[in-house]
């Protein structure tokens, strides 16, 4: 217990404690093998961080690069000068259609497994019932099922059941797929609410649907938040439920984009691409801003 | 609070029910018809006959199909390897970081990553991969031959790990938070160097949270579609395109179905690995 305590207060000493009890231990030994080795191991490690997050990065800064090419050869600085004759493809009715249709079905699915998400939310965090876990399973399952495995699955049982291919079957589809993650993401900040808050609106006399609206809620808004943000991402994303459910007037942003990826050999894409990083982006920002991501770390990472 | 018990029950019931309905209705009770059509007969060009046969399950025994399986776990593997090696020294960045800035930046860049469309991520690597791409300009620079980058399964594989990268970081993260931080002081104040500490202090006691976090990314990368479909540019071919490709263009649901229900096998077997693996962790705790 002393020892915690001792290196808990030297954790808190501004200097870099872990350089001078290196240092410390080093010269009470002289610098050993063991010593140049692990130096060596501090520098490899701090270059394959490096090396991960350039890997992460570099390859959209390319892209990004790419989209003010005049061809689709790569050119640091091109002969011709940089166009942006490739970002008119943003404008192209064919885009503005899918990206309408995706964000349409998004906002859709999203409203709904946000409803039926956080209540069975509720219901995990507070309720023990048998078989909690069991139920927690199942709403969680979706999430662990491969993309393709649920399209194939969903068009076959949508076809037994008699729900066409179209509008429908995508609202359908993108709830289920959608669901899992805003159960994930809210549950925690439910878990991690201090009762003794909504004891006291009680006892001052407010009714229990007054209470969830008045206290609950804004204690868990930013989780119902990171909840919406996830789900709409997710929905964005999917290619593999939407290519097996969709109709040409119901083709979305990423069954267009992919068909575009296989067939269009110009720097369409990187144009593209620049315009959904620049959203992304924005979307980044607004979640950092309002929620912070180690809330909504809080909620994948368990 | 002094509410009867079957009224909680009865409430927390009506709670759980359009969730649970949804989940059970509409996705558990879909892939039925997917295990039904696998035993079914297929009638060329593109009808099937109720049946009960085994043929769409032994044609993966077929060196060809058997090949798709194996393509799908090498690369899900060798990728889900790469990941934790390039994840880990971020992960502990980010839980570890002393200064906020280096730990919102990184956290940034990560959730920033995991948010951007999985098709702009394969994209990029065509871009850097390309037969014109910066890479190969760059290898011609240096003398090492025209080498075709793209289209094969190494391109492939660099794109999953792409993909699977910030989840996997985001999955590292908390077990190594859990670490108590005094034990690695603890280390160093006994004269351990850093890379001993590492080894032997921090590795073991995160160690299940790597596996969870690899075992994670490999069911995720089981059901890799859209990156080898970009990146493998009809060369390479993982399961998840298979089945999209025999029952969208070929119209052979039974075999398609068939290789649904080995992909999902493949991903239950892993996911109960993984419960299997937490339970077992919970009870030494």
């Amino acid at each position: 217990m002393s020892i915690v305590q001792r290196t808990a207060t030297h954790r808190g000493a501004p200097a870099d404690h872990r350089g001078t009890g290196h240092t410390i231990a080093a010269a009470r030994r002289g610098m050993t093998l063991a010593d140049h080795v692990s130096r060596l191991g501090t520098v490899a490690v701090g270059g394959l961080r490096g090396f991960a997050v350039l890997f992460l990065v570099l390859p959209l800064v390319v892209a990004a690069h790419q989209a003010f090419l005049p061809t689709v050869a790569f050119e640091l600085v091109p002969k011709n000068g940089f166009t942006l004759r490739w970002f008119g493809v943003l404008f192209h009715e064919e885009f503005v259609s899918a990206v309408s249709v995706s964000v349409g079905i998004a906002v859709v699915a999203t409203a709904i497994s946000l409803v039926c998400g956080t209540l069975a939310a509720l219901a995990l965090a507070r309720a023990a019932f048998r078989g909690r876990e069991v139920v927690n399973m199942i709403l969680l399952s979706p999430m662990m099922i491969p993309p393709v495995v649920k399209g194939l699955s969903f068009a076959l049982y949508f076809a037994v059941i008699g729900l066409r291919p179209g509008w429908a079957s995508l609202f359908v589809a993108h709830v289920v797929i959608t669901l899992p993650y805003v159960v994930r993401v809210v549950y925690p900040c439910f878990h991690g609410l201090d009762r003794s808050l909504e004891e006291a609106s009680r006892n001052l006399g407010a009714t229990e649907i007054q209470t969830f609206w008045r206290i609950t809620f804004p204690l868990i808004r930013p989780g119902v938040f990171a909840g919406a943000i996830f789900s709409f991402i997710m929905s964005i994303h999917d290619v593999g439920v939407s290519i097996f459910l969709m109709t040409p007037d119901t083709t979305n942003v990423s069954v267009l984009l992919l068909t575009w990826a296989n067939s269009v050999a110009d720097n369409t894409l990187a144009a593209v691409s620049v315009a959904l990083v620049i959203v992304t982006l924005v979307v980044s920002t607004v979640a950092e801003r309002w929620v912070g991501f180690d809330s909504i770390l809080g909620g994948v990472r368990r | 609070m002094t509410r009867p018990r079957w009224l909680t029950r009865f409430a927390s019931g009506l709670l759980l029910l359009p969730a649970l309905g949804i989940t059970v209705g509409l996705f558990l009770f879909s892939l039925a018809p997917t295990f039904v059509f696998s035993v079914y007969k297929f009638v060329p060009p593109s009808s099937m006959q109720p049946a009960v046969v085994l043929d769409n399950y032994v044609a993966f025994a077929h060196p060809v199909y058997f090949g798709y399986i194996l393509v799908t776990a090498r690369i899900s593997l060798v990728a889900t390897a790469i990941a934790m090696v390039l994840g880990y020294p971020i992960a502990y960045t980010i839980a570890r970081a002393r200064s906020t800035r280096t730990r919102r930046t990184l956290l940034f860049i990560v959730m920033t990553m995991f948010f951007v469309h999985t098709i702009v991520r394969a994209y990029a690597w065509v871009a850097v991969l390309g037969r014109t791409g910066p890479l190969s300009s760059l290898l011609e620079m240096v003398g090492v031959g025209p080498l075709r980058l793209l289209s094969n399964e190494f391109a492939v594989t660099v794109g999953t790990v792409h993909w699977m990268l910030p989840f996997a970081i985001m999955t590292l993260i908390g077990p190594i938070q859990s670490v108590d931080p005094a034990l690695e002081d603890a280390s160093r104040n006994l004269g351990a160097t850093d890379l001993k500490t590492f080894t032997s202090v921090t590795l073991p006691l995160t160690f299940p949270g790597v596996a969870a976090a690899s075992l994670l990314s490999l069911t995720a990368g089981f059901g890799m579609f859209v990156t080898p479909m970009i990146l493998g540019g009809g060369l390479v071919t993982m399961l998840a395109k298979f089945i999209y490709e025999e029952t969208l263009f070929s119209n052979n649901y039974p075999v398609g179905s068939a290789a649904t229900v080995i992909l999902l096998a493949l991903a239950t077997l892993v996911s109960v690995v993984v419960s299997r693996f937490f339970e077992a962790r919970t009870k030494v705790r």
